[in-house]
């Protein structure tokens, strides 16, 4: 099965080629530093943890490969935007909390 | 079986294939230079031709407590104390304060510079971190090689962004890689088949690919890792965790003194017995170490022992100056209880860096580098020889044929640059550089003509055969030692590089002229010349 077969089987309205790159390129990148900033503020109270800082900036590149490959691999693509925005959204309520 | 359906394969096929020919080149660059840099250390000695200690001297210990009494009183605040390649120990007295032409909290303060012959200061500067921390004469060469691999010597923080992307493609095409195998085992013991030129290199790539996939992985992982942490990390952490403040987020992650706060003067204990004791405990020498508060009752020096006995990490030893009382072992980044990410920012480290095992992690470090660099190029190749008939892929492969001995290539002429001006008290970073951009015009000269594919092959291996032969002896001919003196002085690494660099050049003159030919090489396509 081609892939645009396979892409319009599972996702109605065609999904533009290019919009899979976007969201595999730069916005996989402001997931995954959007996920570090967020994961940092974990279980900080007034001082924030230590270990949940650095785990959140190693644990970089991993927040972007998972990402990365999630979107990639998707059969359906529009799941795929949905789930990433979802994730940007998450990420802006844990920050949104940590500050106030 | 692969893991995914012929549609995600394509599309994983597409990532692996683009991401390597757009960024293929600089990625090329940068695994290159980082496998060479692996051996930053060791060049440096070779090129200095020194022994290559780091370790502290203790002979300088008497002239860093002399200079306590006679620096103003708040250089005192901290000291930095490490030795040089020439094994000068450098001795940082600073405080903290506002750079006027920065706007940046800066160390101000003395930088003096310790004989390890006579144990006397032998040079004094003062000022802020341009003059605390420049760049070392004979460190220009390890530390040329080590910026292009960490930033390609683009300004902060567009190098580091760019090498973290790198970073990320790389862990892209390893995953991808990874997951697009459909034989991992079979792959791994595949014999490159000769009925024709394209099958055997992509054996041969698959053959290296499957070796280097994790070593490929782990490289990714924690450059990017390095890359974003500094550029992108560090400052959103710092917005997110501590609202901005500096000072909050200096303070958590700096080791706490185990002291309590006493601003009362107190002798100075003998550095040098610290030193010994130290190296006692540990069974490694300290290399670099760092006072605060020195003539104080409070005063501590942290001192970091390399890693000994099979550990993984070297660790920071804790003493009292005032009475040189062990303190115990200190986290290298963090605070002491519950330091878990600080450990697992050390094993970032080791892993990257290949230097948890001294020499022999570092050779298959090395080794693991070089697979990498024949993969990344192998891979290019496959991807333009299907498409040798567009004029536009033609030359993009000839460039490919130019970045696979120009860098090596530049590598050598950079350390003829260095040897051209280190022994002449001339400026050794201008001519390391100018020796760079020699080989990289020398490599587009050559590969640039219109010539055949193998012509311009074998005219670029000569040159880099010839300057890896004219190396060593450039070497002892501008005032580096001889191989017997080297020996005789302990610096059997100088003897071993250069040998390194003779056996690498017979095997590059051996593949390109030796009278055994792969027969594949005949069939290889003569491309268009490039115009």
């Amino acid at each position: 099965m081609t892939d645009s077969a396979t892409q319009s089987q599972h996702a109605g309205p065609r999904f533009p080629t290019w919009l899979r790159w976007v969201l595999a390129g730069p916005v996989t990148l402001i997931i995954a530093i959007a996920t570090m900033a967020s994961s940092s503020t974990i279980g900080a109270t007034e001082v924030p943890s230590f270990n949940a800082i650095a785990f959140a900036a190693i644990s970089f590149p991993a927040f972007w490969g998972a990402m990365f490959f999630y979107v990639l691999l998707e059969e359906r693509p529009w799941r795929a935007v949905f789930v990433s925005l979802t994730v940007i959204a998450a990420n802006a309520a844990v920050l949104y909390s940590a500050f106030t | 079986m692969s893991m995914v359906d012929q549609a995600k394969s394509k599309r994983l096929l597409a990532v692996h294939g683009w991401s390597g020919m757009i960024l293929g080149l600089l990625l090329y660059l940068v695994v290159l230079t980082g496998a060479i840099a692996v051996l930053a250390h060791e060049i440096g000695s070779w090129s200095t031709g020194s022994a290559g200690s780091h370790d502290l001297d203790p002979n300088a210990a008497t002239a860093v407590s002399q200079l306590a009494s006679e620096v103003p009183e708040e250089w005192k605040d901290e000291v930095r104390l490490y030795t040089n390649m020439e094994g000068n120990t450098i001795a940082n007295f600073h405080t903290h304060q506002e750079n006027p032409a920065s706007g940046q909290i800066e160390d101000y303060g003395g930088r003096f510079v310790i004989s390890k012959d006579t144990g006397e200061v032998i040079s004094r500067t003062e000022g802020y971190n341009d003059v605390l921390y420049p760049t070392e004469r004979g460190s220009a060469l390890e530390g040329f090689i080590t910026e292009l691999h960490i930033n390609l010597h683009l300004p902060n923080p567009w190098g580091l962004y760019a090498t973290g992307i790198l970073g990320l493609v790389l862990m892209a095409a390893a995953i991808s890689g990874l997951i697009l195998h459909k034989h991992l085992f079979r792959d791994m013991f595949v014999s490159p088949r000769f009925s024709s030129m394209l099958l055997n290199k992509r054996d041969r790539h698959i053959l290296a690919g499957t070796w280097s996939l994790p070593f490929a992985f782990i490289l990714a992982f924690t450059g990017a890792f390095f890359s974003f942490i500094i550029s992108i990390g560090f400052p959103i952490i710092l917005l997110t965790g501590f609202g901005g403040d500096i000072e909050r987020a200096t303070e958590m992650l700096t080791p706490k003194s185990p002291l309590v706060e006493d601003a009362s003067p107190a002798p100075i204990q003998s550095l040098d017995q610290i030193y010994a004791d130290l190296e006692a405990r540990t069974g490694s020498a300290p290399t670099n170490a760092n006072i605060v508060n020195l003539g104080r009752a409070d005063s501590m020096i942290v001192l970091y022992a390399a890693a000994s006995d099979g550990a993984v990490l070297g660790a920071n030893h804790a003493y009292s100056v005032a009475d040189g009382s062990y303190l115990g072992e200190q986290p290298l980044i963090g605070s002491g209880e519950n330091n878990a990410a600080g450990i697992a920012f050390g094993l970032m480290g080791a892993l990257h860096f290949g230097n948890f095992a001294g020499l022999l992690s570092k050779s298959v470090w090395v080794a693991l580098g070089l697979a990498m660099c024949y993969v990344n190029i192998t891979g290019m190749r496959m991807w333009t020889q299907r498409r040798l008939e567009d004029r536009l892929w033609q030359r993009f492969d000839r460039v490919t044929t130019i970045f696979t001995y120009g860098v090596p290539l530049t590598m050598a002429t950079s350390a003829m640059g260095f040897f051209a001006t280190y022994n002449f008290a001339g400026d050794t970073m201008t001519g390391t550089v100018i020796g760079f951009f020699t080989g990289t015009v020398l490599a587009f000269a050559l590969g640039l003509r219109r010539i055949d594919e193998l012509t311009a092959i074998r005219s670029l291996t000569a040159v880099l055969v010839a300057s890896m032969l004219v190396l060593p002896i450039m070497r002892i001919a501008t005032g580096g030692p001889g191989w017997i003196n080297a020996i005789t002085s302990g610096s059997g690494m100088i003897v071993t590089m250069d040998l390194l660099l003779l056996i690498t050049a017979g095997a590059f003159a051996h593949r390109e002229f030796g009278p055994i030919r792969l027969p594949l090489r005949a069939a290889v396509p003569i491309a268009e010349p490039a115009e």
